[in-house]
């Protein structure tokens, strides 16, 4: 048998039923209010890229500062380079995932490449290995940051909402990572504990956490 | 069994491009709505029929993709192409009945205590001939086939609806058709 042949076979197929196409018709003639197109996604990618900057900032203007007093002026800037790159690649990411056919979605290599850049970045920058306070000093940090994603999460979740999200999974996981690099972005400008133990694990532990968590919660969105 | 639909091809709006259509449907234009579903509801269904291989369930489907698209409708791009957003959106559909019918099975079978290992998918008697060829195909390769000659899409277009590159798409295809191959070959043999 040819390719030919192969391709009548699919002429076989079956007829759509034109007692279904009237049903089908007049469920969706009940309502053609007009909408309003999304907007592009370069709009979307500069609001959720405000609201990732505006919330870590919010939070460490309330808890103070004391991260980036700490920090020398170059690992400052090597730190917020990196996760303000980062953010701006998860953005574009969830901004496309509210479009069905929006190309496909990087989510989990997007978060990979975030959490090995600034591991690396942690380790090239920090010398000090001591581990006081490690488990107090870092479950605090931990939760302070997923709180920190958590309160980001919110207002992306609502601007989300107007899309409709087809591969679920990898939107949640790329929402997640851009609440959780907000909340990495609030500890590095407000924790001042600069050893690589507790910034390497506590730290970095909030981006994985948010990313899971976000994962997770995109089962709960109304459909 | 219900007679097939019967597009008529003089119907208004019948020269307007789908992206036209969408982009009246939008604006809240019933006749374009209308006009666009005459003219992509015919391969949105036998995607749907030889994919699910039950009619039932496809006419489920169908009317769930088109309530989907409907709300969603928002989220078309006017100017971009039509068909892989729908497919996009069907694909969804498709994936999301899969998984509420293996969870209602799962759910069913817990009272007995009994949970069977692979439920048998639900037929009718009266499946076409490509439908059970296609079951010895993979699912990304079943998928990619039937959008490309059931539907009529072109590579481009399943590459946009499936997220995927158009040399995926090619190599999809090009197994896939070396599988049917193979799988009529054996069966003429057999026979």
């Amino acid at each position: 048998m040819n390719d030919k042949q192969i391709d009548g076979l699919f002429n076989t197929a079956p007829q759509l039923p034109e007692a279904l196409a009237a049903k089908i018709r007049a469920q969706i003639q009940t309502d053609t209010q007009p909408v309003q197109p999304l907007k592009p996604p370069a709009f979307y990618v500069i609001i959720f890229a405000a609201l990732f900057a505006a919330i870590s900032l919010a939070f460490t203007a309330i808890l103070h500062f004391k991260g980036l007093h700490a920090l020398s002026r170059n690992a400052a800037a090597e730190l917020l380079l990196l996760l303000v790159l980062a953010a701006l690649g998860t953005a574009h990411t969830v901004a496309r995932a509210m479009r069905p056919a929006g190309g496909r979605l990087y989510s989990w290599l997007l978060a990979a490449f975030a959490l090995f850049a600034y591991e690396a970045l942690i380790l090239r920058l920090f010398s000090d290995y001591s581990t006081e306070k490690f488990l107090h000093g870092g479950l605090v940090c931990l939760s302070l940051g997923t709180l920190c994603g958590i309160v980001t999460s919110l207002p992306l979740w609502f601007l989300v909402r107007r899309g409709f999200i087809v591969q679920p999974a990898l939107a949640g996981a790329a929402l997640g990572l851009l609440a959780g690099l907000s909340g990495l972005t609030f500890l590095t400008l407000h924790c001042d504990n600069l050893t690589v133990p507790h910034t390497a694990l506590w730290h970095a532990g909030v981006l994985v956490v948010c990313t899971l968590l976000g994962r997770m919660a995109i089962g709960l969105r109304p459909k | 069994m219900p007679e097939p639909a019967n597009p008529n091809p003089d119907h208004i709006g019948a020269d307007r491009s789908l992206e036209s259509l969408m982009a009246a449907y939008q604006a809240g234009d019933a006749a374009a709505g209308d006009e666009l579903f005459r003219r992509v509801s015919q391969p949105l269904y036998r995607f749907m029929a030889i994919h699910s291989g039950d009619r039932r369930h496809a006419d489920d489907l169908l009317q769930d993709l088109w309530l989907r698209v409907h709300r969603a409708r928002n989220t078309y791009r006017p100017g971009e192409p039509v068909l892989p957003w729908l497919y996009a959106i069907a694909r969804f559909v498709k994936v999301d009945a899969y998984r509420k019918r293996r969870s209602e099975r799962f759910e069913e079978s817990l009272p007995d205590g009994f949970e069977p290992a692979a439920a048998p998918p639900i037929r009718d008697n009266n499946l076409p001939e490509i439908g059970q060829l296609l079951e010895t195909l993979p699912e990304s390769q079943r998928e990619v086939i039937l959008m490309l000659k059931v539907s009529g899409l072109s590579l481009e277009e399943v590459a946009k609806a499936t997220a995927s590159s158009v040399g995926s798409v090619k190599q999809k295809a090009h197994r896939a058709y070396e599988k049917l191959r193979a799988t009529l070959r054996q069966g003429r043999q057999t026979s």
